[in-house]
């Protein structure tokens, strides 16, 4: 009986995403989150007494070129070599673009695959054989797997391999092969990296990827972690997944079909953010991006004023748990009831449906279209590049006004309506 | 959509109150009612019929809220009446299914989507419902909109009124995110100032790869240069080492050379034994040794013959040492018998003188004196003489015992004899034994004069409280038995007259003051209406009419005498103008005439209401009279006329008082006799029972009677008491009697038997029966001292004398055998002498002993100590014996040769070892060959010039690995501090947090700054839709509304922004903000009616409530406005709310039949 973790994509010092920070976030617990992740990966390998480590590419983000984290790294497989683990690197796309991989000096423990060919790491009083093979530069789009060498026989073979396997299509194309090819490798199982979400294949060959050990925004929700591999005579027994992240990201859909009001669409929000929070393990942070749906009276109140939204939203996370809630973005994409604005528009019934049907013509002017671009580039052009990077919406309407214009008018008509609607309510409370 | 009929079932003031609005050619109805009677409710009605009853309504007063309840029926008007829809339903209050069939089956909400769309209540209301506040709001709006054509248009269309309101607070929004100017308090600012810090920390904090390689292989070189700089520092210091050693060792190499020559030169001279290290020390011990023993040795002989000298020069007697205890013995016994000589003369004399006194004493009994035996048989026998000395001594305690039990008797007899005298002496025993229980009861009375003068204080007291009393009664004062007999009212009967009383005063207060009320009220009211009247000037009709008379007047004078035309044309002119001004004056101010007869109205109204409490308090004052004169009746016939009511309850209360008083005295004054009469009974009693009644005429007070008669009882009780004790007294001494008389006879008896006993007694002895006791008692004494002298001559005769001699006798016997023996040239000596001599000898013979002794024991010694020099000398010489043999010595000086020998090798062996030794250390583990190679290579002078030149080169190394350590230890600490810290990590997350609130801020910005953009834009378009077709139809309606003052509206559209011209009819144009107050809210309803009108042109029609609107309008213009909505309602119901009565006449004449006229 043999135990090994298989990790991939630790994506060390890399930074969570679509946060902005707001008075009473969780800021401290988050800032070094893939970090703490690794850590509790490393003292579950300390505390498990595994074998070894296998760990499928990328310990870096390719482009980060903070030292440190290096360093940061080599401690970490200094603990594990205290402990007597060996580790079993192989680089990555990222890892071979970064410069720290050929400076770092890492400990004796850590046995690093080469770039040049596939190479074989023997384990001789455990029988297992490790094969893998680094990637050289980060543009590897050939397969490499046709260069591994063959299986040991009657003893455990481990491939690691870093690859965007077929299937995986969000991720590059990077060292591309199928899962055919894996099983008939006579392999028995696969150490797969660079696909950040989890997957595991059992069977005669079993095939994982871990994932990666954080996730770093909303793209990348749910528990995070590695896989704690038990093998015995030869055959894979167990696989078992430690989730070792430290901050939870979800995307938390809050109904309000059922409600009418707007305070009332912010209780149902807290008391969901509660519910996920109560759902969520120990004491995990969750960094939540709230949505509300559904086709609702308040819908026009939320939409009326989305700035004040979110800093009642705000409120309630600390109101709740500031130490464990952090709200990454509140996204109103619920819908107007027939009746509150001029659906049918065939009918024509008073003044405020009239302007809400020219609204709805507003996109086919080109003069408005022309002077809103005027007003948008004033803010475009000074925006910094990586405000562009971090915003789909910004980055397509810097790219081609023309044609993000009707999607923001779109959006920008129940703000209005919105707004008119608290206007007249104000003047009859007057 | 128009209502048909309109239900209040339950709501507000309401209760089934129904209203119908039938529909002719116009459909238009005016709901009159004065003010507060609901028009408000009414449209609230309305708006919560179609729309729900909301959560909170104020409208519960009279219903309970869960029962308000509004119904109605809607219809839609076809072309074909019958063809028309109709909607018959009610709503109530619920918070779901409030929509109800008449006989409130549920109906479904949607029922009402086709009739309202989607209508919302507030929409409704700012839409199809206009008072005249929104007519004002609506003008001052205009005014604000002035330089916005389509803001004005939109909000005039929609009623809504504040459009502008909803731009600012969404470009203040925008302006709090972004705006190209920076500012702190702008979001996005702020984001990218943490966006800029974080930036700039994490370049701080960021480590490149190639600054720590550089770093890196930096510290390697560093190390590398300091280990060849040790590695330098290491030969040179070897070769230091080498020379040093050189310069070392030289010296020590000559010098062993040296002691190694010298120890060839000592084995030359022959075999030298190596004794062992001690030889030199133990031969010289011995030899000391030797000489020490040698001296004491013949010290020693010379004392041994010394001492025999000694011994030889001291004789010892023998023989008298022989008898040394004999003698020892002898000389003893000498000394203890040394007083025996003298002590013998003095007992010899002590016998004589007692001899002396025996004789004298024999002389005075009369006995014979001759010797010492004669007398002892002269004395009497011990035994005679000791029952003599016995009777003498029992005789005095007889005589004392017979004399003592005579005293007692006489005693005892003496005492009986004086109590029978006493009691003989004592009074007699008569006392009244009925004064004691009069003594009692007087007592009981206890001080009567005491208690009559409280009890007639008393009697004063209460007559004076009753005389008080009656005087407050008052003028309605009578005698006590008047006063008893009276017949008065009780107190529940005068208590509530009295509450009637106060009951009808406070209520006739209360009368007054509504009344003092009223009238203030009516004051003001005809003062407000005189003011009124006076700062408006309403015509009234009779005043037309008046005036129209005058000119009529006038008219008809001038037509019956046209000849004064010229004279009255001028008055008559003047009349016309009056009445034309008064004409219209009075239409223009109707408004105020209306108000004037409202007032007067009220002023009549609060007249009555004067009126009618005037009667009120009238009525209360004739009620309280009558009570009055009924109470005085009642006073009378109880004889207490006119007293009054508020006093009576008092009076009676002194009344009361009065007769209790009255009982009171009586009481006391009884109490008082019956005193008076008891107190003689006792004292006559009392003066009989001491014994003096008839004597004394008069009888004393009962005090002195109570005294005298406890003195006597007293007096009676004491005699009685001392009886008793006498008559104990006697009775005891007469039981003791005989037994005193039988002990005198006892002693009377024992001194006769003692004196038949001495009689015997003396006479056998010889002595006269008679002879004194006292005589025979000396004589006793005097023979007891005779035999007592006798006795001691015979003892110191026997026990002293005679002993001594017999001590003597035996001294003289030992001193003679003594002498015999060992000393006959003592012969004639004393004995005395002879022990003397004997014993002083024998000191000195034991003397001469004791010295021989000590000199033997002596010799002995010194002999002794001879023999152990001896065998010392021996041992030493022997010790001696192995060091000759190793030396092959056979003496002294032969042995002390071979030590020099020896010692003088051994240090030269010394010598070389601890040269070789220090040669080994010098070395450094050098062989001895390379070292003596070294030194013959390297002279001295060499080594030391060689080391002189090192030295630069080796301080020049140190100093350089010094420095480099320093620079290694430095760059090691640099190198080593970059730990892999997380503080570029944090920063970047930072930098990430403030990207995320900047695209946030940047796309919120966007959102609602194209949400103005948007806005702005569509109200403009609004405007360019709507401009033509609603400014046609408001111009007309506008000029009607004013009367033709303006002819039309129009655009003036040459500025960039479009704005509204009134035009005049002579062609003036005038802006909206030059347009009176009056003619902006009519400008404003006729926007709103123009924009009605064309919704009903796009079919859809809501009724219009238009609630007093032309509250500020003349006849005229009211008229003018009535046409208008005449005119809107033959397409579209309107329902106009009013309280002004007068404005139905003028609807009628205006709009005809076709006026619905519903009172509310």
């Amino acid at each position: 009986m043999m135990k090994f973790i298989h990790a991939a994509d630790l994506h060390l010092d890399s930074p969570l995403t679509g946060l902005s920070s707001y008075a009473d976030a969780p800021v401290d617990r988050l800032r070094t989150a893939t970090r703490d992740a690794f850590n509790r990966l490393v003292s579950r390998a300390i505390e498990e007494q595994v074998d070894f480590m296998v760990i499928a590419g990328d310990v870096y983000d390719g482009d980060w070129r903070d030292f440190n984290t290096g360093l940061y790294f080599v401690r970490q497989m200094g603990r594990l070599r205290q402990a007597g683990i060996s580790v079993y690197l192989l680089h990555g796309n990222h890892d071979a673009e970064s410069e720290m991989t050929r400076t770092l000096e890492l400990p004796d423990n850590v046995h690093t695959f080469s770039a040049r060919t596939a190479q074989t790491f023997r384990v001789e009083h455990l029988k297992v054989a490790l094969h893998g093979r680094s990637f050289r530069s980060a543009a590897i789009t050939e397969n490499l797997l046709p260069g591994y060498p063959n299986p040991v026989s009657g003893w455990l073979n481990i491939g690691v391999l870093h690859t965007a396997l077929e299937g995986h299509a969000e991720h590059a194309r990077y060292a591309p092969c199928s899962l055919a090819e894996l099983r008939a490798r006579g392999y028995q199982y696969w150490a797969l990296g660079h696909v950040h979400q989890r997957w595991i294949e059992r069977g005669a060959v079993t095939i994982a990827y871990p994932g990666n050990l954080q996730g770093r925004h909303i793209r990348e929700p749910g528990p995070r972690g590695a896989l704690l591999i038990t093998a015995s005579a030869g055959e894979i027994v167990d696989v078992e997944v430690l989730e070792v992240d430290v901050v939870r990201w979800q995307t938390l859909d809050v109904h309000i079909g059922e409600i009418s009001d707007r305070s009332g669409a912010i209780r149902a929000a807290g008391l969901a953010l509660e519910q996920a929070l109560g759902a969520a393990p120990g004491e995990l942070p969750l960094a939540i991006r709230l949505r509300f749906v559904g086709r609702s009276a308040a819908h026009m109140d939320l939409v009326a004023d989305e700035v004040q939204l979110r800093q009642e939203m705000l409120a309630q996370a600390v109101a709740i748990d500031p130490d464990r809630l952090w709200i990454e973005k509140v996204r109103v994409e619920s819908s107007a009831p027939d009746s509150q604005i001029g659906a049918s528009l065939g009918e024509r019934k008073g003044t405020l449906t009239d302007l809400a049907r020219l609204m709805l013509e507003a996109s086919e002017d080109p003069s408005l279209l022309s002077s809103l671009h005027d007003d948008w580039r004033l803010l475009l052009e000074t925006l910094p590049p990586e405000v562009l990077k971090a915003s789909a919406d910004l980055r397509a309407l810097r790219q081609d006004p023309m044609v993000a214009a009707p999607q923001w008018l779109q959006r920008a008509a129940p703000l209005a309506m919105g707004q008119l609607a608290q206007a007249s309510a104000r003047a009859s409370e007057s | 959509m128009r209502i048909a009929e309109f239900n209040l079932i339950r709501y507000g003031r309401f209760t089934n109150r129904s209203l119908r609005f039938q529909a002719g050619d116009r459909d238009i109805h005016l709901v009159v009612g004065p003010n507060e009677a609901g028009k408000s409710t009414l449209r609230a009605a309305l708006c919560d019929w179609l729309f729900g009853i909301p959560v909170r309504t104020p409208l519960d007063f009279l219903h309970p809220m869960p029962e308000l309840r509004v119904g109605g029926v809607m219809e839609r008007r076809s072309a074909n009446a019958d063809a028309g829809e109709r909607l018959a339903f009610h709503r109530v209050k619920a918070n779901r299914n409030t929509l109800r069939t008449p006989d409130d089956g549920q109906l479904a909400d949607g029922i009402l989507l086709p009739w309202l769309g989607n209508l919302q209540a507030q929409t409704f209301q700012q839409m199809y419902a206009l008072d005249h506040g929104m007519l004002l709001k609506g003008g001052a709006g205009i005014l604000s909109a002035s330089d916005d054509l389509g803001r004005m248009l939109f909000e005039s269309a929609s009623g809504l009124e504040d459009l502008g309101g909803a731009l600012r607070v969404l470009q203040k929004q925008a302006d709090a995110l972004w705006a190209p100017r920076k500012a702190q308090s702008r979001a996005y600012y702020q984001a990218r100032e943490t966006f800029e810090a974080a930036g700039a920390e994490l370049k701080q904090a960021a480590l490149r790869t190639r600054d720590w390689k550089a770093q890196h292989d930096a510290l390697n070189a560093t190390g590398a240069q300091l280990a060849a700089a040790r590695a330098e520092e290491l030969r040179l210091r070897q070769q230091r080492r080498r020379l040093e050693r050189i310069r070392r060792v030289r010296p020590l190499l000559l010098a062993l050379d040296e002691a190694r020559a010298q120890r060839q030169a000592l084995l030359a001279e022959g075999e030298v034994p190596l004794l062992e290290m001690e030889a030199r020390e133990v031969y010289s011990r011995a030899t000391h040794h030797i000489a020490l023993a040698e001296a004491e040795r013949a010290r020693l002989e010379h004392t041994v013959e010394e001492i025999q000298e000694q011994l030889k020069a001291t004789p010892v007697d023998a023989a008298l040492l022989g008898l040394r205890d004999d003698i020892r013995e002898f000389n003893e016994r000498r000394l203890q018998f040394r007083k025996h000589r003298a002590d013998l003369i003095t007992r010899g004399e002590e016998v004589s003188l007692e001899w002396v006194r025996v004789q004298e004493l024999a002389a005075g009994l009369g006995f014979p004196a001759s010797s010492e035996e004669a007398i002892r048989q002269r004395l009497p026998a011990a035994a005679q003489r000791a029952r003599l000395d016995k009777l003498i001594r029992t005789r005095p305690e007889l005589a004392v015992a017979l004399a003592s039990a005579e005293a007692s008797l006489l005693n005892l007899q003496g005492q009986i004899e004086r109590a029978q005298a006493e009691q003989l002496q004592l009074p007699g025993e008569t006392v009244d034994p009925d004064l004691k229980s009069a003594l009692d009861k007087a007592a009981e009375l206890g001080d009567p004069a005491q208690r009559a003068e409280e009890l007639r204080l008393g009697i004063e007291r209460a007559s004076e409280r009753i005389e008080h009393a009656l005087a407050a009664l008052g003028p309605w004062r009578q005698p006590p038995d008047a006063l008893r007999s009276m017949v008065v009212p009780d107190k529940a009967q005068l208590q509530s007259l009295l509450d009637q009383e106060r009951a009808e005063a406070a209520s006739e207060k209360a009368a007054r003051d509504a009344l003092d009320a009223k009238m203030r009220e009516v004051a003001r009211l005809e003062l407000d209406l005189q003011q009124f009247v006076r700062a408006f000037q309403p015509i009234s009709r009779e005043q037309l009419v008046e005036a129209r008379n005058a000119r009529d007047q006038s008219w008809q004078a001038i037509k019956q005498a046209p000849q004064s035309l010229a004279d009255r044309a001028k008055t008559f002119e003047a009349e016309v103008v009056r009445a034309d001004q008064l004409a219209d004056d009075r239409l223009e101010r109707a408004q105020y005439e209306a108000d004037r007869q409202a007032k007067a109205e009220a002023l009549e109204h609060r007249q009555r209401e004067r009126d009618n409490l005037e009667y009120q308090r009238e009525r209360a004052r004739m009620a309280n009279l009558q009570r009055v004169a009924d109470w005085d009746a009642l006073t009378a016939s109880c004889g207490l006329p006119a007293l009054p009511l508020a006093a009576a309850q008092g009076w009676f209360q002194l009344r009361r008082e009065v007769l209790e008083l009255e009982a009171e005295r009586w009481m006391m004054a009884r109490s008082l006799a019956e005193l008076r009469e008891a107190a003689a009974r006792y004292s006559a009693q009392l003066w009989r029972g001491i014994g003096r009644s008839g004597a004394e005429p008069p009888v004393p007070d009962l005090v002195f009677c109570v005294r005298e008669a406890r003195a006597l009882l007293a007096e009676a009780d004491q005699a009685q008491g001392q009886r008793k004790i006498l008559t104990q007294q006697i009775a005891q001494g007469e039981r003791e009697l005989p037994k005193l008389q039988k002990a005198r006879q006892t002693a009377q008896e024992r001194w006769a038997e003692w004196s038949q006993s001495w009689e015997a007694a003396v006479q056998s002895l010889g002595y006269e029966a008679t002879v004194a006791v006292d005589q025979v008692e000396a004589e006793l004494l005097v023979m007891q001292q005779v035999e007592q002298r006798l006795e001691r001559i015979r003892s110191i005769r026997s026990e002293r004398i005679e002993t001594m001699q017999a001590d003597l006798d035996g001294l003289a016997t030992t001193a003679e055998s003594l002498r015999a023996r060992i000393a006959p040239e003592l012969a004639g000596w004393q004995p005395e002498a002879i022990a003397l001599e004997l014993a002083e000898r024998l000191d000195r013979a034991q003397q001469a002993e004791s010295e021989a002794k000590k000199l033997r024991v002596r010799l002995e010694q010194s002999q002794a100590a001879g023999d152990e020099v001896r065998r010392r000398l021996e041992a030493i010489r022997a010790q001696l014996a192995p060091l000759m043999a190793a030396a092959c010595a056979h003496d002294d000086a032969g042995l002390r040769r071979a030590i020099e020998r020896s010692d003088a090798r051994r240090a030269v062996e010394e010598r070389i070892q601890a040269l070789e030794h220090d040669l080994i250390e010098a070395a450094e583990s050098v062989p001895m060959e390379q070292l003596r190679e070294e030194c013959e290579r390297v002279g001295a002078d060499a080594a030391a010039e060689e080391l002189a030149q090192l030295e630069p080169a080796a301080i020049d190394t140190i100093d350089r690995i010094a420095s480099l350590s320093n620079a290694f230890g430095a760059q090691k600490g640099t190198f080593e501090a970059l730990d892999g810290h997380d503080r570029a990590a944090r920063a970047e997350a930072k930098r990430q947090e403030a990207i995320a609130a900047m695209a946030e801020s940047a796309e919120q910005y966007l959102r609602i700054q194209t949400a103005v953009r948007l806005l702005r834009w569509s109200i403009e378009k609004f405007r360019e839709t709507s401009q033509g077709p609603m400014l046609s139809r408001a111009s007309s309606i506008f000029s009607r509304l004013t009367l033709d003052s303006f002819r039309r509206l129009l655009v003036d559209s040459v500025n960039t922004h479009p704005r509204l011209i009134c035009v005049r009819p002579d062609g003036a144009q005038l802006d909206v903000s030059g347009l009176s107050e009056g003619s902006r809210d009519q400008l404003y309803l006729a926007l709103r009616l123009a924009a009605l009108e064309l919704q009903v042109e796009q079919g859809y029609t809501m009724p219009f409530m238009a609630d007093d609107l032309f509250i500020n309008f003349d006849d005229e213009r009211t008229s003018a406005g009535l046409r208008v909505l005449g005119d809107l309602s033959q397409s579209m119901q309107i329902i106009f709310l009013t309280h002004h009565d007068h404005l139905v006449p003028l609807a009628r004449k205006v709009l005809g039949d076709a006026l619905n006229v519903v009172q509310l």
